[in-house]
């Protein structure tokens, strides 16, 4: 009677046949697909987020020689961009077109800071109108920081 | 695998190599493991304001930190002809203006979310806040989020801004 060919090793030790091992590679390789194509429609990028310091005013007691703060006043305009209005200066309008930046608020605000005899250092109260959108509150807010004023403070306005 | 000509002519036999494909597979996978940053913190769906180019970006994300976020809902803004309310959210605790314990007290809310937030300060060495609103916000709908903030003597916060002038690609959920 002859062995069959994939016989195990006899007990003498000699080698009758051989089993092939195999590693199935294709359920293997359509698994790492599905994977990859798993994270890839899955996920969602969002872009790097920075941030503006601030910090909110502490309640302290007022001194005779506490500054002004100088007021920056913002008002959303129905027909697009926002009026600013620093100190009693005429009012001018930002943001008009999609895009425009509110650098000349800072252009702005350096003149009379000047002209006030003000420095960064000296208070500027921010004060949006209740209907001003939070993007251009930002964007203001981010002037005044590039200009090197911290601090700033945030009116509370009423609805 | 073996390919029989059409005329029958001989047998070729074809093979694809594998092992290179799964290679290359495996490094894709683990390229885009690890470029990615699983986001820990809250991440509602929202629009941040855009163009402010002094935003500083942290090196390292704080996933810890208390967030404070304003924001519409997304599934409450696909309803026709309704706009959606404005939702606050500390960390993950959400505080809705239009719900029945603030229809009637509608003072309650700035408490509630000072309580909140000091709550969630106070586990931390530091009293920083992050504050992520929705750019279409209005000032009076955020303003209520820096009250309670004032309540909750918290006072440095940071608000959330992306640098550059083009909104970015989409918002939200973490990969």
């Amino acid at each position: 009677m002859n062995a069959p060919a994939n016989t195990l090793r006899s007990l003498t030790g000699r080698r009758r046949g051989r089993t092939p091992l195999r590693l199935a590679i294709v359920p293997m390789i359509d698994i790492v697909f599905l994977l990859l194509v798993f994270f890839l429609v899955t996920a969602s990028f969002r872009g790097q987020e920075g941030f503006l310091p601030a910090e909110l005013p502490r309640r302290v007691e007022a001194s005779l020689a506490e500054l002004e703060p100088l007021e920056v006043r913002l008002a959303c305009q129905p027909q697009g961009g926002t009026l600013v209005q620093i100190g009693g200066d005429a009012a001018f309008l930002v943001g008009r077109q999609p895009g425009e930046s509110f650098d000349i608020l800072g252009v702005r605000l350096v003149e009379v800071l000047a002209s006030q005899g003000r420095t960064t250092r000296d208070p500027v109260k921010l004060i949006p109108e209740a209907g001003t959108k939070w993007e251009q509150v930002v964007q203001a807010y981010d002037v005044l920081w590039r200009r090197g004023l911290s601090n700033v403070i945030f009116a509370i306005v009423e609805e | 695998m073996k390919v029989t000509s059409i005329l029958g002519y001989g047998k070729g036999e074809v093979s694809l190599n594998l092992t290179a494909m799964i290679d290359v597979v495996f490094i894709l996978i683990t390229f885009f493991m690890l470029i990615f940053r699983s986001i820990g913190q809250e991440n509602y769906k929202l629009s941040l304001p855009t163009g402010c180019p002094a935003a500083v970006i942290p090196e390292q994300q704080d996933d810890s930190g208390v967030t404070v976020s304003v924001f519409r809902p997304t599934q409450a803004s696909e309803t026709a002809g309704q706009a959606a309310p404005v939702v606050y959210a500390v960390r993950r605790e959400i505080f809705d203006p239009t719900s029945e314990a603030y229809r009637d007290q509608p003072g309650d809310l700035v408490a509630d979310m000072a309580d909140q937030i000091a709550r969630q300060v106070g586990r931390r060495s530091d009293d920083l806040v992050h504050l992520r609103a929705d750019k279409d916000m209005t000032y009076g709908q955020v303003q209520q989020v820096l009250l309670a903030l004032s309540r909750a003597r918290v006072k440095t916060v940071q608000l959330a801004a992306y640098r550059e002038q083009s909104s970015p690609p989409s918002e939200g959920s973490s990969p």
